[in-house]
């Protein structure tokens, strides 16, 4: 509580002896009396308020007893006054002590005060400290919440995959034990299968070998070897015929010569046996070199057609088969291996009345046998010669060549 | 061979011919024959697809110029005589035969004429070493 100044103290005991005269004026009245009359005298007239007709004066008895009650009235109020001051004194001690309380008061508010705006900073910086990290555990609070929402559907989400593929796995399962059922079943089928094609591939092996291969030579190669063929049978002919042109005079004709004659007429035609007995060989070769290269060339052909070289079977046989497997359509034609092949197994078992079924023969069963090399068996030239004129394979004639009858 | 000495009068002696023969040119028909049983398994063995053989002209054949050659080459000068005839063959020919679907039953090819000499030699010129 404040305490009021010193001079409001004062002014307000002023005012409240102010306050009694009034409202007791019969205590005060010798005193207002006294300054009524010093005022009339030239005395004290500061107590009068001009109504004196309204308030009637007291009445004394004499001069003394006014004078007694003036002096009683000073006293009183010199009393009063005393007391007043005393009071006073004492207020201004109080106020003096009052105004100590109040500047240590104010110090202390002031500290305070200083020690409450620290305290205040302070606090300030702690709400503040405390926004920021509630603005923190916010946005964290946040962000774990999201996160855990995040991870509360990707449970949710793994939960219920795991549910699909358990269920998956299950009918997986049961689809893997149908599976394993159907597996033996294709093994089984497969074994069996395996032991069919082992079985068809042991035919096919045997079907291989009456099949025909495939050329290994083009048309060139044979140009070319006959070509070559042709040539040395030339430096043959010519050799053989240098050598006979050189032999000086003639032996005496022999048997011999006649049925050579003969032989070489029924060859070549007469006109050959003339050219070859009329022209003069020595030194002259030519005739003899054509000579010659005629009988090279049916020998050569007859060996680069022949079946085989041996005296039987007889070559009709081969050429025959030969011919009819190929009239009756096996195109591309037969390899002689093939023909032969069957051939000789014909021939083979024939002799101890069997007969082979050529087609079911195995290879891996059947003997070996000799390989037979020759399409045809003449047995000489002459042979040969005979062939081409008259008794001639069909296939060996040229379709617009037209053979005069020998 | 030793017919056609025997029958030039060289020799009067068969049994002698083949010692005579191989003793004048036995390297080079063994080299023909080796080559002719090469043809041999090359034709009948290694070749399927046709039907390949040597070819040669008999004597007295009519000379025809699609399927021969003239060996010297001078048929033309004998004009239009279609009744020219084979005396002999020299060289052997080659030929393709393919099965086929028409008339003949096959297709003939002419990989190689055979050179062959004609009677019209006897009348002409005196024989000429080549």
């Amino acid at each position: 509580m404040r305490v009021g100044r010193p001079m409001y103290r004062v002014t307000l005991s002023f005012l409240q002896f102010i306050f009694r005269l009034f409202s007791f004026p019969s205590q005060y009245a010798p005193c207002i009396s006294a300054f009524r009359r010093s005022g009339k005298k030239g005395g004290v007239t500061a107590f009068t308020d001009g109504n004196d007709s309204s308030d009637p004066e007291p009445e004394f008895d004499s001069e003394d007893d006014y004078e007694i009650v003036s002096l009683r009235g000073f006293r009183t109020l010199e009393n009063e006054l005393k007391r007043a001051v005393a009071e006073l004194d004492l207020k201004r001690g109080e106020v003096r002590l009052l105004d100590d309380k109040e500047r240590r008061g104010r110090e202390e508010l002031a500290e305070v005060t200083q020690k409450l705006a620290s305290v205040t900073e302070y606090l300030e910086l702690l709400a503040e400290g405390m926004e920021k990290k509630k603005r923190e555990f916010a946005t964290t609070l946040g962000r774990l919440q999201e996160e855990n929402r995040g991870l509360v559907q990707q449970l949710q989400e793994r939960t219920a995959r795991e549910d699909l593929l358990m269920a998956e796995l299950a009918e997986a399962r049961g689809v893997a034990a149908t599976r394993g059922k159907d597996l033996e079943a294709v093994q089984a089928r497969l074994s069996s299968t395996l032991s069919t094609v082992e079985s068809q591939s042991m035919d096919l092996a045997n079907v291989r070998t009456l099949l025909p291969k495939p050329d290994a030579v083009a048309d060139t190669d044979a140009i070319k070897l006959v070509g070559r063929l042709n040539a040395e049978i030339f430096q043959t002919a010519a050799l053989l015929a240098e050598a006979c042109s050189s032999v000086k005079g003639r032996p005496l004709q022999d048997i011999d010569n006649q049925t050579a004659t003969t032989r070489v007429k029924e060859m070549f035609g007469s006109k050959f046996v003339d050219l070859v007995q009329n022209v003069p060989h020595e030194n002259n070769p030519a005739v003899l070199r054509i000579a010659f290269q005629a009988c090279i060339v049916v020998f050569a052909d007859w060996i680069s057609a022949a079946w085989h070289f041996q005296a039987d079977p007889a070559p009709q046989f081969f050429g025959e088969v030969y011919r009819n497997v190929w009239l009756d359509g096996a195109w591309p034609r037969p390899s002689v291996n093939l023909i032969l092949r069957h051939l000789t197994y014909f021939l083979s078992d024939r002799g101890t009345g069997r007969r082979r079924s050529l087609a079911c023969s195995n290879p891996q069963t059947r003997p070996k046998t000799r390989r037979p090399q020759s399409r045809r068996n003449p047995q000489t030239i002459h042979y040969a010669y005979l062939q081409f004129h008259g008794r001639c394979h069909p296939l060996r004639r040229h379709p617009q060549q037209t053979r005069p009858d020998v | 061979m030793a017919d056609v000495i025997l029958c030039a009068g060289i020799h009067n002696k068969h049994d002698q011919m083949s010692e005579t023969i191989i003793r004048m040119a036995g390297d080079g028909i063994a080299a023909v024959v080796d080559m002719a049983l090469k043809l041999n398994r090359m034709l009948g063995e290694e070749v399927t697809a046709a039907d390949i053989e040597t070819t040669w002209a008999h004597a007295q054949d009519i000379y025809d110029p699609k399927w021969m050659e003239d060996d010297y080459g001078n048929w033309k000068s004998y004009g239009a005589r279609r009744d020219l005839k084979v005396l002999c063959t020299t060289d052997l020919g080659l030929r393709r035969l393919v099965k086929a679907d028409n008339e003949a039953g096959w297709v003939d090819t002419v990989l190689i004429k055979p050179k062959v000499i004609l009677e019209e030699i006897l009348s002409s010129s005196p024989v000429e070493a080549k």
